[in-house]
């Protein structure tokens, strides 16, 4: 009986793979979908909107046939991803790009799509998925960049709060990792608290407002973009404002332009032009070059210096993108392959 | 209403003796922080203060009724807020802006609830969802910044006292003033304890249902404009004060079976739990370790803080439960 | 026309039954109608295949809907059940794969967890509402212990029941929520359990009358939303593929969405199985229905808001023309 089963699923999965693959082989031009979590940051706002300029210009140029964008109601729910996914499958894209609600959630509705043969690429994400790639960013380097700025920015020593990421994401949990082992190389820095801010500036300024009394001399904070709420929790309570890492979002880099933060602060976060980049990594999947199954972008980082070419160019609540191209991708794509990562060209500043 | 209670304790003692030893806790744990520690949690706390006396307003006019679109309305209160505050360049019109939306929102519900008959809850879920999605409308592309000024009066603490507490709390009195010394007041109370029963003796019921929501949807409007003056606007800016109005509400000592409106108990709430989460904080406890603590704590309360005796038994079945019986709909038990 | 024989049917019917069985009616009518719209943009519904794909992810919440329809039919609500469902997949995806008879005496200890919530609740009048939101801190937290990071790997014998074709072309999900809905059916409206749970939120001063214990009815009656929260749970370990405690806090609030629009009320004293299903398929297939649309992001959630109410007001029509 189970075996009759089995050869009908392998009978029928080899049915349907035939069927899409048969354009495959033809290069014809992929139609694309995107399966996004959810809307409900700025983040994702500003994922979806770089990435609907970017697809409506590939799709002119003639690279893509057709692309559609699909955000899953609720609060970054999994299974509404997943009924999306589903309902997108049987469309039968021939590129499916997805930004996951769970690392692991979408593992059986993905692992279908492949089965489909379907180009599925997961972005600012990971999983264990073999059948998939995955265009990230670097949450190390994330990490690396903006704890190194805040440590350099106290001058090596002082007392430093943690403010953690989103509570048991893969990204947190690498980003900690590095910051642990940065702060054990700088043995002078001490952290004299440890909160868990998501990220968002309201909770972590409500949770410095909660602690601040309690806690002594602050001279940075160590974070993932939450700069401007902490920044202002020190404000409320009086006391001098530490190094932060803000996000790049056009309100914190007006904020921190206005002389908010201590110098040596830094704007660091994960590209919401990863959805791009995935985009024209897929194309290239579908085209049938050889890519690695994870590819590594580099993050957003807005320095001192450049912070008001960014301010003109980001709406106040959006998040800073790099804007790719087909070419910067490939110049990516090919650092990926031969190691250079660390050394590739970074784009532009955009100017709007 | 009020005088038929049968403690000569008042049901809000418990909520801020809890709030008073995790301070003391705090105090311990980190030998130091002083009065500092009480300023910035009155910083705080107004804004869950507000939204709470919504829900409280809603929570007491009945069983079964509650508000879940508190959280999306005080996102959307913040965006019209800032934006109008920007365009037109006064944070007054951004403000009435955002009572307006808060209005709307809450008309909504009220149709919904009144003339559709849809339960509270599912009526407010609806209203939450279509305020979620003008707030998303309205991010999109979003400009604008907090007015400095307003800014500057929500952060002001003259000898450590915050100046816009001080503003809650007096309205907090009113409110409570209102529930025990008006007509309306009585009234309100009396839908939530009897609603039968109240509008044989006269009262109009369905006026009292539209006013206890439409001053829920504005307050949650003007906590969030508010609030986003306090730091900035944001789609998010809501989602905890769901969860967090309902349970100070409670742990406050206003019963969830209506009748009974505990306005004080709002505030040991609100203090309570922005203390518990800045002590967890302290602790350094995993945010695994911190829920399972939290919600034993809430239990703890409501185990501590309920009406029933600790031993012996329940006197009598809820009120709600009286209602339902008076309630012609019930079908005969098979 | 055809509402003037159903005028006659509904008349001819008694007027307890027509009241509680045409909400879901009418919900039953609304799934049908979004389903025909799914189908008619996209006919590859109409396969097993098609139907297996867009049912599966509704499976967890109809039985998560179950429960949530046993809380409100002895006049309580479960605000927890959300992160109950991702604790016990947290559970089902480490525990119950690595250690089976540890992972069934963790399961065993949720349900008693759930029996001594209802004791709280009906011990110390607290309200239930409040009492299960406490508790959902609990169960998020035990649910981050089990697994801080979403992983685990579902028992291989789930993944077998993912891969599960019924013969006739019947989608599988469907075979498991009809069977979920049957047997929670029959306990509530055909045995003496089910009479007690519900004269408990009807009419408490009944039961005693009878002889019934409060306390031990709100147990049981906890312990059996807490049975179906462990198959919700189970259920989604299936579909995700592994435990993730954050996987479906959405949960909450649509289970009781899903409640009400099967006919349930808050006051208690109705148990509307079949309806309840009916509501839960609704709610899931809106996703599916707004993503085939492709309407514009921002406006999905008032898409969905607006949908629930339009559901209800069209039932506050027919009863008013059936009065």
């Amino acid at each position: 009986m189970k075996n009759l089963f089995a050869a009908t699923l392998i009978a029928v999965a080899t049915a349907t793979t035939a069927l899409v693959s048969a354009p495959v082989i033809a290069a014809e031009k992929p139609t694309v979908a995107l399966s996004n979590a959810f809307l409900g940051n700025a983040w994702r706002r500003s994922m979806i909107t770089a990435f609907e300029e970017a697809a409506t210009k590939a799709e002119a140029d003639g690279l893509i046939a057709s692309f559609q964008v699909s955000n899953a109601p609720g609060e970054n729910s999994a299974t509404e991803q997943i009924a999306q996914l589903k309902a997108l499958l049987l469309d039968e894209p021939d590129i499916l790009l997805v930004n996951p609600a769970s690392p692991t959630a979408l593992n059986p509705t993905l692992q279908q799509a492949c089965d489909m043969g379907i180009v599925v690429a997961v972005f600012d994400s990971s999983t264990d998925l073999e059948c998939v790639h995955i265009v990230t960013n670097s949450f190390g380097d994330w990490a690396r960049l903006s704890t190194q700025a805040v440590i350099d920015g106290i001058g090596g020593k002082g007392n430093v709060i943690i403010a953690r990421g989103v509570q048991g994401s893969p990204p947190e949990i690498e980003m900690y990792g590095v910051q642990t082992e940065l702060l054990k190389a700088n043995p002078d820095v001490k952290v004299v608290g440890e909160f868990f801010t998501f990220c968002d500036s309201a909770k972590a300024q409500e949770a410095l407002l909660g602690t601040i009394a309690s806690l002594p001399e602050v001279d940075g904070v160590i974070g993932c973009g939450e700069g401007l709420g902490a920044v202002q929790a020190f404000q409320t309570a009086g006391r001098d404002v530490p190094v932060v890492a803000f996000a790049p979002s056009g309100r914190a880099l007006k904020f921190w332009g206005e002389g908010n933060g201590a110098p040596g602060s830094v704007a660091v976060m994960s590209d919401p032009g990863q959805g791009v980049a995935a985009l024209f990594t897929a194309i290239n999947i579908h085209n049938g070059q050889d890519v690695p199954r994870i590819t590594i972008f580099p993050p957003v980082v807005v320095s001192d210096e450049a912070r008001d070419q960014w301010i003109a160019a980001v709406g106040d609540d959006e998040i800073a993108s790099w804007q790719w191209t087909q070419e910067l991708v490939d110049a990516q794509l090919k650092a990926n392959i031969d190691g250079t990562v660390a050394d590739a060209a970074l784009p532009p500043v955009p100017v709007r | 209403m009020i005088k038929v209670r049968n403690h000569a304790i008042p049901p809000w003692t418990w909520s801020f003796l809890a709030a008073v030893v995790v301070l003391v806790l705090t105090y311990i744990v980190s030998g130091r922080g002083g009065s500092q520690t009480i300023t910035l949690a009155f910083t705080v706390a107004p804004y869950l203060v507000l939204v709470g006396l919504g829900q409280m307003l809603v929570m007491s006019a009945g069983p079964g009724n509650i508000d879940v679109s508190v959280a999306k309305v005080f996102s959307l209160g913040g965006l019209i807020a800032i934006a109008v505050g920007d365009v037109t360049g006064s944070w007054i019109l951004g403000l009435g802006a955002a009572v307006g939306a808060g209005f709307a929102m809450a008309s909504i519900s009220v149709i919904a609830i009144l003339y559709v008959r849809i339960p509270p809850i599912v009526a407010t879920l609806a209203t939450s969802l279509i305020a979620s999605a003008i707030s998303l409308t309205l991010a999109k592309g979003f400009q604008g910044s907090p007015d400095p000024m307003l800014k500057g009066f929500l952060n002001w603490a003259p000898l450590g006292i915050p100046a816009f507490a001080i503003m809650v709390l007096l309205f907090t009195l009113l409110v409570s003033v209102f529930l025990k010394r008006t007509i309306w007041g009585s009234q309100m109370l009396a839908v939530g304890q009897a609603r039968r029963a109240a509008e044989y003796a006269g009262v109009n019921a369905k006026k009292t249902m539209v006013f206890v929501y439409l001053t829920c949807g504005v307050l949650a409007a003007l906590a969030g404009a508010l609030r986003a003056s306090f730091s900035a606007p944001n789609v998010e800016l809501g989602n905890d004060y769901l969860l967090d109005s309902i349970a100070v509400v409670v742990i406050g000592g206003t019963l969830m079976t209506g009748g009974r409106a505990v306005p004080a108990g709002v505030w040991g709430g609100a203090l309570f739990f922005i203390l518990l989460d800045g002590l967890l904080n302290l602790i350094g406890w995993s945010y695994a370790g911190q829920n399972v603590l939290k919600g034993f704590l809430v239990l703890a309360v409501l185990f501590l803080a309920s009406g029933a005796p600790i031993l012996g038994q329940r006197a009598s079945p809820d009120p709600a439960k009286d209602e339902d019986v008076a309630e012609p709909e019930v079908k005969p038990l098979s | 026309m055809s509402t003037a024989t159903l005028d006659q049917t509904r008349l001819s019917l008694p007027k307890g039954l027509a009241r509680r069985v045409l909400p879901g009616f009418l919900t039953l009518i609304a799934m049908m109608l979004i389903l025909l719209v799914c189908g008619t943009i996209q006919p590859r519904i109409w396969s097993q295949n098609g139907l297996t794909l867009i049912m599966s992810p509704i499976v967890a919440l109809a039985i998560a809907s179950m429960a949530q329809m046993v809380m409100m039919s002895i006049g309580d609500i479960d605000l927890g059940i959300g992160f109950f469902v991702g604790m016990i997949t947290t559970i089902v995806a480490t525990l119950l794969r690595d250690t089976p008879i540890l992972g069934l005496l963790a399961l065993a200890g949720s349900v008693l967890a759930y029996a001594l919530l209802g004791a709280l609740v009906q011990l110390r009048s607290v309200p239930s509402l409040i009492a299960t939101l406490g508790a959902s801190f609990v169960w998020l937290g035990m649910g981050l212990f089990v697994l801080p990071v979403p992983g685990g790997m579902a028992p291989d014998w789930l993944f077998k029941y993912a891969f599960w074709k019924p013969p006739l072309s019947i989608p599988a999900p469907l075979v498991t929520m009809v069977v979920a809905t049957a047997v929670t059916w029959f306990v509530t409206r055909r045995t003496g359990l089910g009479v007690r749970f519900r004269s408990l939120g009807s009419n408490p001063v009944a039961l005693v009358r009878s002889g019934g214990s409060l306390v031990i009815t709100r147990m049981l009656a906890y312990a059996v939303v807490g049975v179906l929260g462990v198959l919700a749970g189970i259920t989604l370990t299936a579909e995700i593929g592994g435990g993730d405690v954050n996987a479906v806090p959405g949960y909450t609030l649509t289970t009781v969405a899903a409640v009400i629009l099967g006919g349930g009320m808050f006051t208690g004293g109705r148990a509307v199985a079949w309806g309840t299903l009916a509501g839960a398929i609704t709610l899931g297939l809106l996703t599916v229905l707004l993503t085939l649309l492709s309407l514009s992001p921002n406006l999905q959630p008032a898409v969905q808001g607006f949908i629930v109410i339009a559901v209800l007001a069209g039932r506050l029509v027919v009863e008013r023309m059936t009065r």
